[in-house]
């Protein structure tokens, strides 16, 4: 299989800043990411010649993208592959640009979970049960995740509390990060103490984790 | 000779002190003992399957031609539940089913039915099993009586270990203990009457005729297995019949509570553990008349032992934590709801496409490869072989635990769900919910099995699948 590298460039970039963001609607943030990429990459809107579009829950087919932003008769990819969205929207457009179909194309990813009301995302249902709909039965994303700590606990005969200890010095570290950066939605370091003691979520992880 | 091939039984894992229940009303009654209480995923139905599960434990389940339940709790008004146990057992579609209600005394009946399907050649093999969830009214006497169970008997004229000598029933109308399709609690007439011109009337006028019948005094009947509505009842009868207080089976109330349709089966069972080669066993149901049914045990029994039957379900227990937790479980009050999604609806012809390997909890094994692997796949998750596949049972391996997390995000009425990984001997593995678990306990590697469960209700069907729980013993 041919690479693509060196085929393709990131020429400018946009982001939102992240966050509950109650008074911006979906339609607000894709306009408010989309003109900063614009900047970013000295183009105007009209150069762009194709784009994709990332989203789960907050709209399908590409209008969701054209429609606010007003992209006339381009054609719109709406992406969706679960927690790779994002970077799967990423690769198609560097696809066609590196196949030579295309010079200039968005790739805009979004979402406005908050909007839902609930407490975290829906229940994903478990491994072969989602055809058919036996029972639906799921358990929350946090939980499938859980998964993978408990087994490697298990695996590497880790306590659980040595287990809790060394994935939430994780947690510690991106939370440092974000009270870095002027775009993050948590903007808190916190301490291990304060990690560990968190309410559980899907045991092993806590709210931090 | 028609009679009882095989049997099992059911109890719930947990149990409730009635002292509970005395200290949450500060009750001027205090009522020893404790009751089974099913778990919030059990309803009769789920019951009634563990118990002819048990029942036939080393039974080919295609040899089986008949399926009755029965029950006063059944989960529908207008389908069969006998049918749905019939899937999950895999049992075949040429068979008779039936959904017996309306009576406390429909376990017996459904006995006798069967007994006469098998002696009139329409069966060979009947599987009966009872099972009820019965409803009581907070801070009254029926919430201190009651308990969940369930009881099965095989009926069959092959290997038979309990020959049915004969019965005799009496069929009267009359309104002690009922409900009617307008209530959700049992309701109770007043209480001298039924005991008087009720009970202790109706059930030895029908032991006595059965007796008479077959030639038998008292003392030719090693267990008096009696349906009661109270624990004295019984002994009242037993009194008036001249049966000795060792003759009685013990109804359990000390340690099960009044089960209501399984009761009669229920207690058959742990005098079939009990007795040997010889032994008479009188049967008796009771509601809206009764049923006096007589059993004589022969040497076979002792090839029938291997079974969860009382004896085993009883010693297994774990105590509830508190009274507010049968009030979760049984629903009785309105709880805060989770800020959480609605459940979709549920796909009836997905459920009837995939029934074998949802209801029956069946996978494949690749013939090429050998590996099992659930659900069912056409396309080997290994070898990637095309539609070359035997069906798999996993509703019967034991397995470990390979990782689990407990949820308190899930959808759930009872927080957390324990998400589990199981890793099945024999190979395979799967995603499922455990259940009759104390989270503290819950460790990878830990050994579990395959239980049937109810899983959620939505848009008027009831969901079932199999759970995972800590092996029971």
């Amino acid at each position: 299989m041919e690479s693509i590298k060196d085929r393709v460039a990131i020429v400018g970039m946009g982001c939102t800043k992240f966050g509950e963001r109650w008074d911006a609607s979906a339609d607000d943030m894709i306009i408010e990411a989309a003109l900063e990429a614009y900047e970013d990459a000295s183009i105007e809107q009209k150069d762009i010649q194709a784009a994709w579009v990332g989203t789960m829950f907050s709209g399908d087919t590409g209008r969701v993208l054209s429609e606010p932003l007003k992209l006339n008769y381009i054609p719109v990819t709406r992406v969706e592959n679960m927690c790779a969205t994002g970077s799967d929207t990423l690769r198609n457009a560097s696809y066609a640009v590196a196949a030579g179909i295309y010079d200039i194309v968005l790739a805009l990813g979004f979402d406005k979970l908050k909007d839902t009301g609930w407490m975290g995302l829906g229940d994903v249902p478990f491994p072969g049960t989602s055809r058919g709909l036996i029972g639906s039965q799921g358990a929350s994303g946090p939980s499938a995740f859980a998964l993978l700590a408990t087994a490697y606990f298990a695996k590497y005969g880790l306590s659980p509390q040595e287990g809790k200890r060394m994935i939430g010095m994780i947690s510690v570290k991106s939370h440092r990060n974000g009270a870095k950066h002027p775009k993050a939605h948590l903007r808190r370091e916190v301490t291990i103490e304060q990690v560990l003691n968190a309410p559980i979520i899907a045991w092993p992880l806590g709210l931090f984790d | 000779m028609v009679g009882i091939r095989s049997y099992g039984a059911y109890l719930p894992l947990y149990r409730l002190e009635r002292s509970e229940i005395v200290k949450a009303w500060r009750s001027p009654f205090p009522v020893p003992g404790e009751k089974a209480v099913a778990n919030y995923d059990e309803d009769s139905l789920t019951m009634a399957f563990a118990a002819a599960w048990d029942c036939i434990k080393d039974i080919d389940c295609k040899e089986i031609d008949g399926l009755f339940f029965a029950s006063t709790t059944s989960p529908y008004k207008e389908k069969q539940a006998s049918t749905i146990i019939a899937g999950a057992m895999t049992l075949r579609r040429d068979i008779l089913t039936a959904d017996f209600g309306g009576s406390l005394r429909a376990g017996t009946i459904a006995m006798r039915a069967a007994i006469d399907a098998v002696k009139a050649g329409s069966a060979k093999n009947v599987l009966v099993t009872a099972a009820d969830l019965r409803l009581a009214g907070a801070n009254g006497m029926n919430e201190m009586f009651f308990g969940d169970g369930a009881g099965a008997v095989l009926i069959s004229n092959d290997a038979v270990a309990a020959d049915f000598v004969g019965g005799h029933t009496i069929s009267e109308d009359f309104m002690d203990m009922w409900r009617s399709d307008r209530d959700t609690f049992v309701r109770s007439y007043e209480e001298r009457f039924v005991r008087e011109k009720g009970y202790t009337r109706i059930v030895p006028e029908g032991v006595t005729a059965a007796m008479n019948e077959y030639d038998l005094k008292p003392q030719d009947i090693a267990r008096f297995a009696c349906f009661t509505d109270d624990p004295r009842h019984v002994n009242a009868a037993a009194r008036i019949l001249k049966f000795d207080p060792a003759q009685v089976q013990d109804p359990m109330f000390m340690t099960t509570g009044l089960t209501g349709t399984p009761m009669p089966l229920m207690l058959l069972v742990a005098a079939l553990e009990e007795t040997k080669e010889g032994d008479r066993i009188l049967v008796c149901g009771y509601g809206d008349g009764c049923d006096a049914l007589i059993f004589k045990v022969n040497g076979q029994i002792e090839n029938v032992r291997d079974r969860g039957g009382i004896k085993n379900h009883l010693a297994s227990k774990r105590m509830m934590a508190n009274y507010q937790q049968y009030v979760l479980w049984r629903r009785l009050m309105y709880m805060e709801p989770q800020s959480r999604p609605d459940r979709p609806t549920i796909s009836l012809s997905a459920l009837w496409r995939d029934r074998e390997w949802g209801l029956a909890l069946y996978g494949s094994k690749c013939k090429k490869c050998g590996t099992p692997q659930y659900p069912l796949q056409r396309v080997c998750l290994v070898c990637q072989a095309v539609d070359q596949y035997e069906p798999y049972s996993f509703a019967d391996k034991k397995g470990k635990l390979t990782s689990f997390s407990h949820d308190n995000l899930a959808i759930t009425e009872v927080p957390p769900i324990t998400v589990s990984v199981v890793d099945f001997e024999g190979g395979g593995r799967l995603t499922c919910n455990m259940t009759d678990r104390e989270p503290d306990e819950t460790v990878s590697g830990m050994d579990v099995e395959m239980t049937f469960r109810w899983m959620h209700y939505v848009g008027g069907v009831h969901s079932y699948w199999w759970k995972c729980r800590p092996v029971r013993f």
